[in-house]
């Protein structure tokens, strides 16, 4: 079987544990804390009659507390870049992330989830910059993992990336 | 020099030192400060060691008493510690860390064992969801011990178990490749959680690679050997000796020099690790606890049987031998019986010995000792017994007595009382002293009839105890008396024509067991005859009879001695 490490990468309160807990288990709720900063889940999906082991790293959230540990990151396949819609700062905060990560782990396949899609009538976030990650070539997602939007797809998406890259 | 003019030098220093002094007094009253406490000042001023040394002790009194009085705040303080402590960290962020080290990494470990417990429950629960009847029962154990399943299994079987063994591409934390008897699902997942928490570790304490080497979750250990592109995760239950890791460590080696190219170009296909079935499998290792050793019931109760058995054996032995021992007793006590040997030939008990034609062997000895007659082999000889009784009985075969005679017989003698015609005298004296173990015939109430003298003797009658035959000391005092009266009185010469007999009457009854009663009787009248004549009567005049009568036909109380004198016509046997 193909195993692919996969990791979650955001501010902090983005919503990345939350999609993963939807994806992984379909629901939506509890938040785990752990003191180590990562929180691993492992999902086997099917992509074109293959099965493929994701071990998603749910990487704890970047804040003025807390950084992110770069060994986290290493060895990744592929990566979400998570941000919340409602807040301007995590989509910088979420860029900053992914020139970290592709310090560490390389060129990899990666995806932005532009997330809770569900309160779009206050996002800080605007289309225009979305259009302007999608013009940098970035495959952006706008999910909600608390209506379970886009959640499947995302990770089908970036499934298939790091098999054909 | 000083030793040519002491008085002059002595002189000298005292007048020195006593200015000194003086001018010692004038500076402390002038100045306040002892020329000592001066110099020691100075020498703080230039030595700035000393001098913050010296101060080190003044400055945290002096700031807090500035801070108490109000002169300076903690919040203007503030900004000014974190600045330094920024700079501090900018300059060298190693230098606080190892300050904070000691104190830190405590709390640390505790929260970090917290998570991983919470982290690896999969690992337990994968253990222990496996299903076999044996865990079963141990679940069932667990219940009813109060114990935890873990303990339980722990105390079974193994002193250690490796149940597990993983082996983890660095980079990635995936799984190349397991081993181990219970396939766990969740492998990748522990897998990456614990390249998770290895760089956790590492990256938090800036420790070397081989910092993380165990991790104890409940009862399992996860033992842990990195290399530079993998690493071997090991999950052993109970103690396992620490060369374990050595083995790891080979087992390690060698997989990066046979799959160098592999885990460096890893992409996430597993398949040529687990293509190789013997990959970890020497990392598997266990050791049985030594069983403990059955209590081998079967065996010992074989034992306890057996034993039972040859311990009723013994006894039956020992029972048949005292049985055995009884009956000679009883058979030796038959009068015309002598028993000369006895023995057991082929499981039967033999008693040889001699038999008078006369005697009888009373049937029921057998039955009363438990023996079947056939179960004991007499082998007896006819003799001829000289027992009294015997002799008595041939006597009276042979003389064919008539109902008016009566014999009686002690030491070789037979008496002979009653009618006694000349003619048969005669000839029954001879026929008697053909007879063995009779040398004299003495006929008692021999016509001769001598006036008899009132003798004390013949009023005299003891009686015997139940079964007794002695005669107590105070009776026979009294006893030696009557008969010194007697042998005083009676002549007991021979060679007159007749001759003065006691006839010691010996009454018995004849109820209950009437040969018993009459051996008794007789030795209760031997035992008269052998008191007198140890005082000086002969023997041959003393003549025991037993006369056997049924209660309630006495004249005389059943065990009783009395005496009679009677004359006898002496006829000797050469
Ligand atoms: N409305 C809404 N709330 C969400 C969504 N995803 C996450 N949240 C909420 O956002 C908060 C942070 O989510 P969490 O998954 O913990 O974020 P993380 O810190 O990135 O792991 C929680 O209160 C979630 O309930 C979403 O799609 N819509
Ligand atoms: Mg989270």
């Amino acid at each position: 079987m193909i195993k692919k490490k996969i990791s979650m990468l955001g501010s902090f309160a983005v919503g990345k544990t939350s999609l993963v807990q939807r994806f992984v288990r379909s629901i939506f709720s509890e938040k785990y804390h752990t003191t180590i900063g990562v929180k691993i889940d492992q999902k086997i999906i099917q992509i074109n009659h293959e099965e493929v082991n994701l071990l998603l790293w749910d990487i704890h959230g970047e804040d003025e507390f807390q950084k992110v540990k770069p060994a986290y990151v290493m060895g990744s396949s592929g990566l979400f870049i998570v941000m919340d819609g409602t807040r301007r700062k995590t989509l910088d905060i979420g860029l900053e992330l992914l020139e970290m990560a592709q310090k560490v782990a390389g060129d990899i396949p990666f995806v932005v989830l532009m997330n809770k899609s569900d309160l779009k009538e206050s996002w800080e976030i605007t289309g225009e910059e979305i259009q302007e990650l999608k013009d940098k070539g970035m495959e952006v997602w706008l999910t909600s993992a608390k209506e379970d939007t886009n959640v499947e797809e995302a990770f089908t998406s970036l499934a298939k990336k790091t098999l054909t890259e | 020099m000083p030793a040519q003019k002491p008085d002059n030098s002595m002189d000298d220093l005292s007048k020195k030192l006593a200015l000194q002094g003086q001018l010692e007094e004038v500076r402390k009253l002038l100045t306040g400060y002892d020329r000592k406490e001066l110099e020691h000042l100075n020498k703080l001023l230039k030595d700035k060691e000393a001098f913050s040394e010296e101060l080190s002790h003044l400055l945290p009194v002096a700031f807090k008493k500035l801070v108490d009085s109000g002169g300076v705040t903690l919040e203007a303080l503030q900004p000014m510690v974190e600045e330094v402590l920024k700079e501090s960290i900018r300059k060298n962020p190693k230098t606080l860390s190892d300050i904070l080290f000691p104190v830190m990494m405590p709390a640390i470990r505790k929260a970090v064992a917290e998570d991983i417990k919470r982290m690896l429950d999969v690992v337990n629960q994968t253990l222990e969801h496996s299903f076999s009847p044996k865990r079963i029962g141990w679940r069932f154990q667990a219940v009813f011990s109060g114990k935890s399943y873990g303990e339980i299994v722990l105390s079974h079987a193994y002193v250690y178990q490796v149940k597990q063994v993983f082996l983890i591409h660095k980079e990635t934390g995936l799984l190349l490749t397991q081993a181990g008897n219970e396939e766990t699902t969740d492998a990748d997942l522990v897998s990456s959680m614990l390249t998770a928490i290895k760089d956790f570790v590492q990256d938090s304490f800036h420790s070397t690679d081989d910092s993380l080497d165990t991790i104890q979750v409940g009862k399992l250990n996860i033992w842990i050997e990195q290399g530079p592109k993998a690493i071997i995760a090991a999950i052993v239950e109970g103690n396992i000796s620490q060369n374990y890791r050595i083995l790891l460590k080979e087992n390690l080696e060698g997989i990066h020099i046979d799959y160098s190219y592999e885990l460096d170009h890893f992409k996430g296909d597993t398949a040529r690790f687990q293509k190789d079935e013997n990959l970890l499998e020497e990392c598997i290792q266990k050791e049985k606890k030594p069983e403990k050793r059955r209590k081998p019931i079967a065996a010992i109760l074989l034992i306890l049987i057996l034993m039972g058995a040859l311990g009723y054996w013994i006894y039956g032995l020992i029972d048949q031998r005292i049985r055995f021992d009884r009956f000679v007793q009883k058979l030796k006590e038959v009068p015309g019986l002598v028993v000369t040997h006895t023995d057991k030939q082929q499981g039967h008990w033999v008693v040889e010995g001699l038999r008078d034609p006369l005697a009888k062997i009373p049937a029921s000895l057998f039955a009363q000792n438990k023996f079947k007659p056939g179960e004991i082999r007499l082998k007896l000889q006819p003799y001829i017994s000289l027992d009294p009784i015997f002799i008595l009985k041939r006597a009276h075969q042979k003389l064919n007595p008539t109902e008016n005679q009566h014999f009686s017989y002690r030491n070789d003698t037979l008496f002979i009382s009653g009618e006694t015609p000349e003619e048969w005298m005669k000839s029954s004296k001879n026929k008697a002293l053909q007879m063995a173990g009779i040398t004299q015939v003495i006929f008692l109430n021999a016509p001769v009839t001598a006036s008899k003298p009132d003798l004390a003797i013949e009023k005299y009658t003891f009686t015997f105890g139940f079964n007794s035959d002695t005669i107590p000391l105070s009776e026979q005092t009294h006893f030696k008396h009557i008969v010194a009266q007697t042998r005083s009185v009676l002549d007991f010469n021979f060679h007159n024509d007749s001759v003065p007999v006691i006839v010691v009457l010996s009454h018995t009854s004849k109820e209950g067991n009437k040969a018993g009663n009459k051996i008794i009787a007789q030795r209760r009248a031997d035992k008269f005859i052998d008191l007198m004549v140890s005082w000086g009567l002969p023997p041959e005049v003393l003549i025991p009879k037993v006369t056997v009568k049924s209660d309630s036909a006495l004249t005389q109380p059943v065990r009783t001695v009395s005496f009679k004198i009677e004359y006898a016509k002496s006829i000797r046997h050469d």
